[in-house]
C-alpha cells in the first residue's frame, strides 16, 4: 500500500548517523525546510559504534596532515558548542619499552605543525596524571584529546535541527529515489513501523547514509566504491582512566583507551570486510583476544577489569574516483556533487571524514545546498551552541557543586542532557524512581526521553538515555522501562516483543565477551527472562 | 586453577545487580534517607570514579555491619566500599559530638578519675538536656557506667607479677570498654586463661582500636591509633605471644578494617590477633585442653550475634564453649542487627531508627525468657541492657562464672 | 572442628540435604558464601517444564541428565519425601500429580510446573486459569518491577479481561521517597499489620465492587505466611498471587523457613563464608578450609558441594576455562571458548550445562577420581540446561533429597 501523500522540502537529508544530523541542522539553521530520515535508529551505523574519541588530530599529525588540522579545529568547536556533549580529559600518547622512542619527537613536531598542542612531559609526570596508565612507559606526550558521546552529539544536533524547524522521520528506509529525467526530486519512503510507503518531494537530496550510502547513489543512478573496513572495541566495566591513553606510534590495532561517561572503551582493529556483511557485524574471538592483549599495555588494570561488551562498526571508507579498485583510500572527507560529476542534478553525497568532522562536512555539503539552491547565507554551526550546550550566566563547565541531598540522578540527567535536563520530570517520588539503578536512569528521564528524544523502542531510549548500559547490562531495568514504554505508548504487545529483541541485543555484545563476570550476568539475565518470566516465547529466531 | 578471588580493587565490578544486598540491610528497613547498600556501594562508586561529585552525604546512614556482605552471592565488600567511599569524599567534618562518642580513651580517662560524678550527672536531666539541645546525643540514650579503676591500674597493682609465673603467655587487648567501664570482663578472661596455665600480659602500648573514629569522620587518628597497636601486637608476636581480644568489633577492627580502610598492613600479624573465646576453643580442640564447670551454675542463655561477630564467622567458637557448660540452657537468637553500632544509636538523629532496627530482636528476648543474654561485643550489651529487661554478658564472663577454677587446674595439671 | 557430614552452599539443594541429614541426627554444617538462588524463585518448583508428566519425560532424557543419573524409580520415591520435607516447613505447595500445571510469571504467561504455592495463580493448561468472572489486577503506585501492562496483555490473550487499578499508602508512599529501594521485599517489610489492613482498604476502594477475584504482586510475608493469610482474610472473594521480579519475597520466606529448621535440628549455618580448599587423601576428601577460620580443619565423613551455578558462583571461568570455585573439583565443560555461547540468549547455550562432573551416584570427581564421599548436588551439576529445560528448582530439590539418602546408607553400612 502506498501513501501518496506528496510534502515538499528545500532537503532531504539521508541518514541519521551524526553527519545526517549535523546536516539537516546546518540546513535548518540556514533557513531551509529540511527533512531528516533515517532508515532505522539515530546512532544506529558508524556513528555509535566508535570510541567516542574527541580526537584532537595528533593521531594524524604524522600520517596525514589535513586530518590532522581539521580534527584540532573542530575540537574545539565542539568544546564550545557541544559542552555537554563533551569530556574534557586530556590525553597521552605514551612509549613502551617495546617501542621506538625517536618517533616521539617525529610526533611532536607534526602536532606542532598542525596547531596541535603536544608536550612532552616527564614519564613520572604522566604517572601523576593518569595513575592507570602503564608503569614501564619511557616517554609520554599530552595533547588536547578529549571523549565525546556521539549518541549525544547527534541527537544534540537531531534536537537543534527540529527546534530550527526540520522535521525527522526515523524508522523510514529510502527504497527509492523519486527522479524527474536526470533530475533527483525526492525519495521513496518506507515506514517500517506501518509498512506502508510514500513519497517525499525536495529540492536537493543529501545522502549522508555512510557505509549505506552506496547504495543511495546506485538508486539515483550512479556509482561510488565504498570499502567497510571493520573496527572491533571492547567497553569495560568502568573508568579505568581519566585521560585518553594513546600509544606513541604509527597507528595500529587497539592503541586507544578512552574514558566515556560511566565507562572506558578500548580499540580498534581494522580490517577490511565485504560489503554485505555491514548490517551484522560480530566480534569474533581473535579480535577480543587482540584487544584485550594490546590494552593491558596501554593500562594493566585492563586485566582485572570488568568486560562489559564488544562491539564492531565499519568505517565509510571512500575509494578515490580514479581508483576503483580501492587501493587508493581517502580518509578524508568527501562531498560529491553528482550533478557535476555524473549528470544527476538535485544531488549531493557527503561521506567519508570522521566522527570528528562531522560539522565540517555538514557544512560542505549545506554550503553546496545552499549554492544549488541560490541561497547566501553564512554556516553559524561553529559558533552557535546546541540546544543543551547553552551557557548560563555565571556557570563554568564542571565546577558546580551539588548540595548535599541532591539526588545522584539529576547529576547524571545533567550530564546527558545538559542545560535540557530541566525539562526531565522531577517534581515527585514517582518520576524520581529509577528505572536504571546502575546509569541512574528515573521514571522522569525516561518519560522525557520519549516525549522529546525520538524514541519508539528500548533500543532508541537506550541510546538517549543509557538505561541498560551499565554493569548489569539491564538486568531489572529492562523491564522497568519497557513498562512504562507500553504504558505511554498504550500497546504491550508490542512492548514485550520489542523487550525480548533488546535482551538478545545486549547478549549480542556479551557473549563474545562471556567468561567470568559477564557470563554470569548472561546466566542471570536469562533466569529472568527465560527462566522466570518465560518471554522466550516472543523470540522471533 | 585460577579461580578469582575477591582481590581486586574493582570487586564493585563483581556486582550482578541481583539486589540481595538490599534485603539485609537493617537501615534500609527503616530509613528510606539511605540510598541503600547497592545504590551506595557498588552503583555509586561507578559514578564517583567518573566524578567525585557523585559522592551523597547519605552514606553516612550506613552503619557499617556488613550484613550486605554476608548476603551478597558474588562477595563483593559492600560496607567497605561505603565506608572508603565516605573516608575518601565526605565533605563533613567532625563536631565536637562526634569527637567526644569517638575519642573513648581520652574520655575514659577523664571519666574513670571522676566516676562518681561523671556517672551522675550522665543519668541527670538537666545534662542529659544539654546533651541532646546542644550536642545532639539522644537523651534516651543510657551512658554505659564507668568504673572508679581501671583495668589497667588494677593489673599493675594486683595481677602484674602474678602473671609471669606461668609457663606460657598471651598477650591481651582489654579495649577501652573493659578497661574504663567493665573491667570485670578483663579480670574473668585472666581468671579463665590463669586457670588453664596462661599467663595473661598487657601490649606494650594499647590505644583504642578506632573503630568510633573511622564511623565519626576522624581516620587519620584512626590510623595512628592503629599502628601504634599492631606495632605492639607485632612486638608481642615476636616475643611468642599471642594477643587476644574480648570484644568483636576491637577485633573484626584491628583484622580487618585496618588494612581495608585504613591502609595499615597487618598481614603478618592478622592470625595473630584472636578472639579469646576462639582461642580457648582451638585449645580444647587441638590441644587437650579441658575446662571443668560448676554443678551449680544453672542459667537459661540467649546468644546475640553482634554484626561484626557474623563479618568475622566465629560465633560458633563462643556458643561452643557456652554449649560445653552443663547447667547452660542455650538458645540462639535470630541474628539481627541490635541497632546500636557504636555511636551511631547514641546520636540524636539516629537513635529513633536504632530502636527500630533493633525492635525484632528486643522483641524475640522478650520472648525468650532468659536469664542472661549473652554477646561479644560491648555496645550491643548497652543496646539490649537500654532496650530490654534482660542483663547481657559477654561470653567470656559467663564461661569464668561457671568456671570450676580448681578443678581446671587439676584437669589440665596446672599447680 | 568435626562433623558429620559438612554441606556447601545453603540454597534449596543444599537445604534439602542438609534439613534431611539434620532429621537422620547428623551433625551438620553449612557454609553459604552469600544468600542463595531463592531469591529468585518463581513460587513454583519446577520438576521438569513439559506438557504432561514431568516424571514421564525422565526415560528421554539424555545419560548425563542429573534425572537420568537419579533415575525414574527413584525419583518416584523420592516425590513423597520432598512434599512432606516442604510442608514440615509450614510451605504450603499445591500439585498436579502427576501432571504439570501450569505458573504464572511476572509478565503474565504461563509456564508448566509441579509444585506451586497455593496462594499464587495457577492454571491446569495453558488458557485454563480458574473461572473467573471480573478480575482485578492491583499495582501498586510507583513499584516498578510489578509490570501490570505485560500481565494484562497476556491476560487478554487467555480471555481474561483485567480491571487494572493502581494504588497506594502513606507508608508506600514514604518508601517510594526512596529512588531506588521500593523493592518487592520493602514492600513486604512495610505492609504488616496496620499498614496492612490499610492497604487492604484501599484495594477495595480502588475496585469496582462486583470483582470476583484479586490478583495482586507477591509481597507478603517475608519471614511467613502470616502477611498472606492476614490480607486474605481482609477480602471475601479469592485473592492470588503473581509472581514479581527479583527479588522474590515467597523465595525469601522459604529461605529462611529452611535455614530456621536446619538450625532448630543442631546445624550449624555459616553465612558469608567460602569454602576455598579440599584435602583430599586417597580418593576421599577429609577436610575443608574456609575464608574466615584460618588454618582450622572442617572435618566430616561426607561433604556435599551444593554451590549453584555461575550465577551464584559455584562455577567461574576465565578466557581460558571453567573451574569448581571452592575444591576445584573436575568440570564437563567445552575447551574451546567460542563454543560456550551462541549468539541468540534464548537458544540452549552450551554454557548453561557446564558444572561439576560426577559418576551415576552423583559424587564429584577430582582429576578424574571419583571422591567416595563428596556428592555434588543442584545447580551446580553437569549436564542439563535447568532453565531451558525449566528444571532448576526440581533438580536442587531432588538432588539434595537424593544425596541425603546415598549418605544415610553409607551410614547404614
Amino acid at each position: 500500500m502506498t501513501d501518496e501523500t506528496i510534502k515538499q522540502y528545500d532537503v532531504i537529508v539521508i541518514g541519521g548517523g551524526i553527519t545526517g544530523a549535523g546536516t539537516a541542522r546546518d540546513c535548518a539553521m540556514r533557513g531551509l525546510k529540511t527533512l531528516l530520515v533515517e532508515r532505522y535508529d539515530l546512532t544506529t551505523g558508524a556513528t555509535g559504534r566508535n570510541h567516542g574519541l574527541l580526537h584532537s588530530g595528533a593521531r594524524y599529525a604524522v600520517t596525514d596532515h589535513e586530518s590532522a588540522e581539521e580534527c584540532i579545529s573542530e575540537n574545539m568547536i565542539l568544546r564550545s558548542i557541544a559542552r555537554h556533549c563533551v569530556e574534557e580529559t586530556d590525553g597521552l600518547f605514551i612509549t613502551l619499552p617495546e617501542d621506538d622512542l625517536a618517533y616521539q619527537a617525529t610526533f611532536i613536531e607534526s602536532c606542532l605543525r598542525a596547531g596541535i598542542k603536544a608536550e612532552a612531559i616527564d614519564p613520572a609526570e604522566a604517572r601523576i596524571l593518569e595513575p592507570a596508565v602503564n608503569k614501564d612507559l619511557i616517554g609520554a606526550v599530552k595533547v588536547p584529546d578529549g571523549a565525546v558521546d556521539p549518541f549525544r552529539l547527534t541527537m544534540a544536533n537531531v534536537y537543534d535541527a527540529r527546534m530550527h524547524g526540520a522535521d525527522v522521520l526515523t524508522y523510514h528506509e529510502v527504497v527509492g529515489m523519486e527522479k524527474d529525467g536526470d533530475r533527483v526530486v525526492g525519495v521513496k519512503l518506507l515506514n517500517h513501523h506501518n509498512h506502508q510507503t510514500k513519497i517525499v518531494h525536495a529540492a536537493i537530496t543529501i545522502n549522508a547514509a555512510g557505509i549505506w550510502g552506496q547504495k543511495i547513489v546506485q538508486m539515483a543512478g550512479a556509482q561510488i566504491g565504498m570499502f567497510p573496513a571493520k573496527g572491533a572495541l571492547l567497553v569495560f566495566g568502568h573508568r579505568v582512566n581519566n585521560v585518553v591513553i594513546n600509544r606513541c606510534r604509527k597507528p595500529a590495532n587497539a592503541d586507544i583507551l578512552v574514558p566515556g561517561d560511566t565507562v572506558c572503551v578500548i580499540g580498534t582493529t581494522s580490517d577490511r570486510v565485504p560489503f554485505d556483511t555491514v548490517d551484522d557485524m560480530r566480534v569474533t574471538p581473535e579480535e577480543v583476544d587482540v584487544l584485550l592483549r594490546e590494552g593491558e599495555k596501554l593500562a594493566p588494570c585492563l586485566a582485572t577489569t570488568r568486560i562489559l561488551r564488544a562491539y564492531a562498526g565499519v568505517r565509510p571508507l571512500v575509494a578515490a574516483d580514479n581508483d576503483p579498485s580501492g587501493r587508493n583510500i581517502s580518509r578524508g572527507i568527501v562531498c560529491l556533487d553528482h550533478e557535476e560529476r555524473d549528470g544527476i542534478p538535485g544531488f549531493i553525497t557527503i561521506t567519508g571524514g570522521k566522527l570528528m568532522t562531522y560539522r565540517l562536512m555538514a557544512e560542505w555539503a549545506t554550503d553546496m545546498a545552499c549554492r544549488k539552491l541560490g541561497i547566501d547565507k553564512k554556516c553559524a554551526t561553529a559558533t552557535t551552541p546546541l540546544y543543551g550546550s547553552e551557557l548560563k550566566a555565571g556557570e563554568t563547565r564542571g565546577k558546580k557543586t551539588y548540595s548535599i541531598g541532591e539526588k545522584v540522578a539529576f547529576r547524571a540527567a545533567e550530564g546527558r542532557h545538559g542545560t535540557l535536563s530541566k525539562d526531565v520530570p522531577k517534581a515527585d517520588i514517582y518520576d524520581n524512581a529509577l528505572v536504571c539503578e546502575c546509569e541512574q536512569v528515573t521514571v522522569g528521564e525516561v518519560k522525557y526521553a520519549i516525549e522529546n528524544l525520538n524514541v519508539h523502542n528500548m533500543l532508541n531510549l537506550r541510546r538517549r538515555t543509557r538505561v541498560a548500559m551499565g554493569t548489569c547490562q539491564g538486568e531489572l531495568c529492562m523491564c522497568r522501562a519497557a513498562g512504562i514504554l507500553a504504558k505511554s505508548e498504550g500497546n504491550a504487545a508490542k512492548a514485550q516483543v520489542d523487550l525480548v529483541e533488546f535482551v538478545n541485543e545486549r547478549w549480542h555484545g556479551m557473549y563474545p565477551v562471556g567468561w567470568a563476570d559477564t557470563l554470569c550476568e548472561g546466566q542471570f539475565t536469562s533466569m529472568i527472562y527465560e527462566g522466570l518470566c518465560g518471554l522466550n516465547v516472543f523470540d522471533k529466531k | 586453577m585460577t579461580v578469582i578471588k575477591n582481590i581486586s580493587e574493582n570487586n564493585f565490578e563483581q556486582c550482578l545487580k541481583c539486589s540481595v544486598c538490599t534485603v539485609y540491610c537493617p537501615v534500609l528497613a527503616v530509613n528510606p534517607a539511605y540510598p541503600g547498600p547497592k545504590q551506595a556501594g557498588p552503583d555509586g562508586e561507578r559514578y564517583r570514579l567518573k566524578d567525585p561529585q557523585f559522592y551523597d552525604e547519605a552514606l553516612k546512614y550506613c552503619l557499617n555491619c556488613k550484613r550486605c556482605e554476608l548476603a551478597c552471592p558474588s562477595g563483593v565488600k559492600i560496607g567497605d566500599i561505603i565506608q572508603l567511599a565516605r573516608i575518601k569524599y565526605s565533605k563533613q567534618r567532625p563536631g565536637l559530638r562526634e569527637i567526644m562518642l569517638a575519642n573513648t580513651d581520652i574520655m575514659g580517662s577523664i571519666a574513670t578519675r571522676m566516676a562518681p560524678i561523671v556517672n551522675t550527672s550522665l543519668k541527670l536531666t538537666p545534662v542529659k538536656k544539654v546533651m541532646d539541645g546542644v550536642l545532639g546525643i539522644s537523651s534516651h540514650a543510657k551512658f554505659p557506667q564507668y568504673a572508679g579503676e581501671r583495668f589497667e591500674t588494677w593489673y599493675k597493682k594486683n595481677a602484674a607479677q602474678e602473671q609471669k609465673q606461668y609457663a606460657k603467655q598471651v598477650s591481651y587487648f582489654h579495649g577501652c570498654y573493659a578497661n574504663y567501664n567493665y573491667p570485670k570482663l578483663s579480670k574473668d578472661l585472666v581468671k579463665i586463661m590463669n586457670a588453664i596455665g596462661y599467663g595473661v600480659q598487657l601490649l606494650d602500648k594499647e590505644k583504642c582500636c578506632g573503630v568510633a573514629l573511622i564511623a565519626n569522620m576522624q581516620s587519620a587518628q584512626a590510623k595512628k591509633q592503629g599502628l601504634v597497636n599492631i606495632a605492639s601486637i607485632r612486638k608481642a608476636k615476636a616475643e611468642g605471644r599471642v594477643t587476644l581480644t574480648t570484644s568483636t568489633t576491637c577485633t573484626f577492627t584491628m583484622r580487618d578494617e585496618y588494612e581495608h580502610l585504613l591502609g595499615i598492613d597487618n598481614h603478618d600479624v592478622k592470625e595473630s590477633i584472636q578472639l579469646a573465646t576462639k582461642f580457648i576453643y582451638e585449645l580444647i580442640e587441638r590441644q587437650g585442653v579441658r575446662l571443668a564447670f560448676r554443678s551449680d551454675y544453672k542459667k537459661r542463655i540467649a546468644y546475640h550475634t553482634p554484626c561484626h561477630m557474623e563479618k568475622l564467622g566465629w560465633a560458633i567458637y563462643s556458643t561452643s564453649l557456652m554449649r560445653m557448660i552443663p547447667g547452660v540452657d542455650f538458645v540462639m537468637l535470630d541474628s539481627q542487627c541490635c541497632g546500636i553500632s557504636g555511636t551511631y544509636g547514641f546520636k540524636k538523629e539516629n537513635y529513633p531508627y536504632s530502636q527500630k532496627i533493633g525492635e525484632g530482636l528486643f522483641k524475640q528476648i522478650e520472648s525468650l525468657k532468659v536469664d542472661l543474654v549473652a554477646t561479644d561485643c560491648e555496645t550491643c550489651k548497652w543496646q539490649i541492657e537500654m532496650s530490654t529487661t534482660a542483663p547481657v554478658e559477654n561470653p567470656i564472663s559467663i564461661i569464668a562464672d561457671a568456671l570450676d577454677v580448681e578443678a581446671t587446674k587439676a584437669l589440665n595439671s596446672i599447680k | 572442628m568435626k562433623f558429620d557430614t559438612i554441606i556447601i552452599g545453603g540454597g534449596l539443594s543444599g537445604m534439602a540435604a542438609g534439613i534431611s541429614l539434620a532429621k537422620k541426627g547428623q551433625k551438620c554444617l553449612m557454609v553459604s558464601a552469600g544468600q542463595s538462588a531463592l531469591h529468585f524463585f518463581s513460587g513454583s518448583i519446577d520438576a521438569y517444564g513439559c506438557e504432561g508428566s514431568a516424571v514421564g519425560s525422565v526415560s528421554s532424557l539424555p545419560s548425563c541428565h542429573p534425572y537420568s543419573k537419579m533415575g525414574k524409580d527413584t525419583l518416584i520415591e523420592l516425590t513423597p519425601v520432598a512434599k512432606s520435607l516442604l510442608a514440615d516447613l509450614g510451605l504450603d505447595f499445591v500439585n498436579n500429580d502427576p501432571i504439570n500445571h501450569y505458573r504464572m510469571t511476572p509478565v503474565g504467561l504461563m509456564k508448566p510446573t509441579w509444585l506451586t504455592m497455593r496462594e499464587y495463580v495457577r492454571g491446569s493448561d495453558v488458557g485454563q486459569l480458574e473461572r473467573w468472572g471480573k478480575v482485578a489486577l492491583v499495582g501498586i503506585k510507583g513499584y516498578l518491577d510489578f509490570n501490570t501492562s505485560f500481565i494484562s496483555q497476556n491476560l487478554d490473550r487467555q480471555g481474561i479481561n483485567a480491571v487494572e487499578v493502581e494504588v497506594t499508602t502513606p507508608e508506600l508512599q514514604k518508601l517510594r521517597t526512596n529512588p531506588s529501594e521500593m523493592r518487592s521485599t520493602n514492600i513486604a517489610k512495610t505492609l504488616v499489620g496496620d499498614a496492612l489492613k490499610a492497604f487492604a482498604a484501599e484495594v477495595k476502594a480502588a475496585c469496582p465492587e462486583d470483582v470476583d477475584v484479586y490478583l495482586l504482586p507477591a509481597v507478603f510475608g517475608i519471614e511467613d505466611d502470616g502477611p498472606v493469610k492476614a490480607l486474605q482474610a481482609e477480602f471475601d472473594k479469592p485473592v492470588h498471587l503473581i509472581a514479581t521480579m527479583p527479588p522474590s519475597v515467597p523465595g525469601i520466606r522459604m529461605q529462611t523457613l529452611m535455614r530456621r529448621k536446619f538450625q532448630a535440628l543442631g546445624g550449624t549455618f555459616m553465612l558469608g563464608d567460602a569454602v576455598v580448599s579440599g584435602k583430599f587423601e586417597g580418593g576421599r576428601l577429609v577436610s575443608v578450609r574456609t575464608q574466615n577460620h584460618g588454618d582450622m580443619d572442617f572435618e566430616a565423613d561426607n561433604f556435599v558441594l551444593a554451590t549453584g551455578n555461575f550465577m551464584t558462583h559455584g562455577l567461574t571461568s576465565d578466557r581460558n576455562g571453567v573451574y569448581e570455585a571452592a575444591l576445584g573439583v573436575d568440570v564437563d565443560y567445552l575447551a574451546d571458548r567460542k563454543e560456550w555461547t551462541k549468539s541468540n540468549i534464548f537458544d540452549d547455550q552450551p554454557f548453561m550445562s557446564f558444572g561439576v562432573a560426577t559418576d551415576d551416584n552423583l559424587h564429584a570427581k577430582k582429576d578424574g577420581m571419583v571422591i567416595e564421599n563428596l556428592y555434588a548436588t543442584g545447580s551446580v551439576l553437569s549436564g542439563f540446561n535447568g532453565i531451558k529445560e525449566g528444571s532448576s528448582t526440581g533438580v536442587s530439590l531432588m538432588s539434595g533429597l537424593y544425596v541425603a539418602n546415598q549418605i544415610t546408607k553409607t551410614i547404614g553400612r
